[in-house]
């Protein structure tokens, strides 16, 4: 087995880089893949509590590269798919504990037993990003539609493209659909063409993020949120599906309302 | 006293009276959205999108925004003296390519009517070329010259292709551009600045 490695990064903080790590990661597990996420966020450990993993945490990344423990003492078994794991940031050291030679070498060795591994990489260009850049083949650069995560996000295409890593890819985060009808966000299209990167995926804003994440419960498990579906889509992107983007509808009332409360699970794509 | 009963008899009356206000009421509210829809300021989001165009372009280079302006003015000049060029229609681009920067200007050259008439339906092979070889290697030159006094530049690089479609011809030229105006600094960059053809 040869497993892929992908960097998530983004230029400003905060647009969805653990949220994207941890709901892809999973609906891949749920595809039956096997995955690894890494958390490189050294000194700012985030994606274990998302994954709702933090009170299983005995190693962490750092302690693997220095050669503490071996790499699967710490990597945490999630809690709800087979086949996923977690190696954890650091949360007492800072980003110069490890070097991108050492990074490298680990996904390296956890190529061969994983399908894939995703690394949740610190927001901006500072060394965490090289670091994980290095290591990985393919790159998801995630934003939110406003300009300063845009120009940021610009900043990070050009430096993954300097690297010789494969042309990036786009998830665009927190999108509010009613907010591009009236013409106060910008478009897909219009992000596409300033960022010129391949579109991954079209993520909107939903409340259910924010209930996941108090619950440690990545949203792909919820199948009322619409956040949730967008991450099953860009999984079977990565899986090389040629899967619609989500069609995002401004919430008329009762309706949705209704349907939310049923549960009522769209057929992604021609597969479930 | 019988004329101001009629006169009275025809005065609307207090209820109809509300009525009418109410009426001239909503026909203002009316009035008020219709305007509101169609005198609406310019859609923030181009205005995101246009500054965010021009600020990246900034970013993508050491150049300042007022260098970039010139330079653009300067191509546009340039390519003036060997093509029809509406400065309003050539887009300028710098963007990440592989390993090395691109800008790229986009000229279109549309076509009249009867020039494409007489072009036969799409037959580009027998439409003059807008430059001719010897145009074309003086066209390299000046870019060399004009964009070189912007940034280094590797001798001989400089490359001029048209293209021709049926409606518009489209003017292609780039050139490699050495070190120096990329945003790492420990990358080596080079940069290629094409004019390229595209869409508009
Ligand atoms: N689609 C969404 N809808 C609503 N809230 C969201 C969405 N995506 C992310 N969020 C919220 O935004 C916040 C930041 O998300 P997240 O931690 O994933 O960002 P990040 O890029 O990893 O941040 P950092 O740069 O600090 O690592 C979280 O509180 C999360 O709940
Ligand atoms: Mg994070």
């Amino acid at each position: 087995m040869q497993g892929e490695v992908y960097v998530v990064n983004s230029g400003k903080g905060g647009v969805g880089k653990t949220t994207a790590t941890a709901n892809v990661g999973s609906a891949l597990s749920l595809r039956g893949k096997r995955v690894v996420l890494i958390d490189a966020d050294i000194g700012l450990r985030n994606l274990d509590v998302i994954m709702g993993l933090e009170n299983r945490i005995v190693y962490d990344l750092v302690q693997v590269i220095e050669g503490v423990c071996q790499v699967q003492q710490a990597m945490i078994r999630d809690k709800l798919t087979e086949n996923l794991y977690v190696i954890p940031a650091a949360q007492t050291r800072d980003k110069s504990a490890i070097s991108s030679e050492q990074v490298k070498e680990l996904c390296n060795k956890l190529r061969e037993d994983f399908d894939y591994i995703f690394i949740d990489s610190p927001a901006g260009i500072e060394q965490g990003f090289k670091n994980a850049m290095e290591a990985a083949d393919k790159a998801i650069v995630v934003t939110t539609p406003d300009v300063a995560a845009i120009r940021d996000a610009d900043r990070v295409i050009g430096f993954i493209e300097a690297a010789g890593l494969t042309k990036p890819e786009l998830i665009i985060n927190r999108v509010r659909p009613g907010m591009v009808r009236r013409g106060d966000m910008m478009t897909t299209e219009d992000i596409l063409d300033l960022l010129s990167v391949p579109l991954l995926g079209i993520v909107p804003e939903d409340e259910h993020i924010v209930v996941s994440g108090n619950r440690g419960v990545p949203v792909v498990h919820d199948n009322r949120s619409s956040a949730g579906e967008a991450f099953r889509r860009v999984a079977a992107r990565i899986e090389g599906e040629d899967v619609p983007m989500l069609k995002l509808e401004v919430s008329y009332g009762i309706f949705t309302w209704i349907k939310k409360m049923v549960g009522f699970k769209r057929p992604m794509g021609a597969k479930a | 006293m019988d004329d101001l009963k009629e006169i009275a008899k025809k005065a609307p009356s207090i209820a109809e009276l509300r009525d009418k206000v109410k009426q001239s009421k909503t026909l203002d509210n009316v009035g008020g959205m219709v305007k509101q829809v169609f005198e609406r300021k310019e859609a923030s989001r181009q205005n995101a999108h246009s500054r965010l165009k021009a600020v990246m372009l900034q970013d993508r280079t050491t150049m300042t925004a007022d260098a970039l302006m010139d330079l653009r003015n300067h191509i546009i000049v340039l390519l003036a003296n060997f093509v029809p060029v509406d400065r309003r229609r050539l887009e300028m681009d710098i963007k990440q390519s592989g390993e090395s920067l691109v800008l790229t200007a986009n000229v279109r050259v549309d076509l009249e009517p009867q020039e494409r008439m007489a072009n036969g339906n799409g037959d580009f092979e027998e439409r003059d070329w807008l430059l001719s070889p010897k145009r074309t290697a003086a066209l390299r030159r000046d870019m060399l010259d004009t964009v070189g006094s912007y940034m280094p530049i590797f001798p001989d690089s400089a490359k001029v292709r048209e293209e021709h479609f049926s409606t518009h011809i489209m003017v292609y030229t780039s050139l490699r551009i050495a070190d120096g105006v990329g945003f790492d600094e420990n990358a080596q960059q080079e940069m290629s600045v094409s004019f390229r053809s595209g869409e508009f």
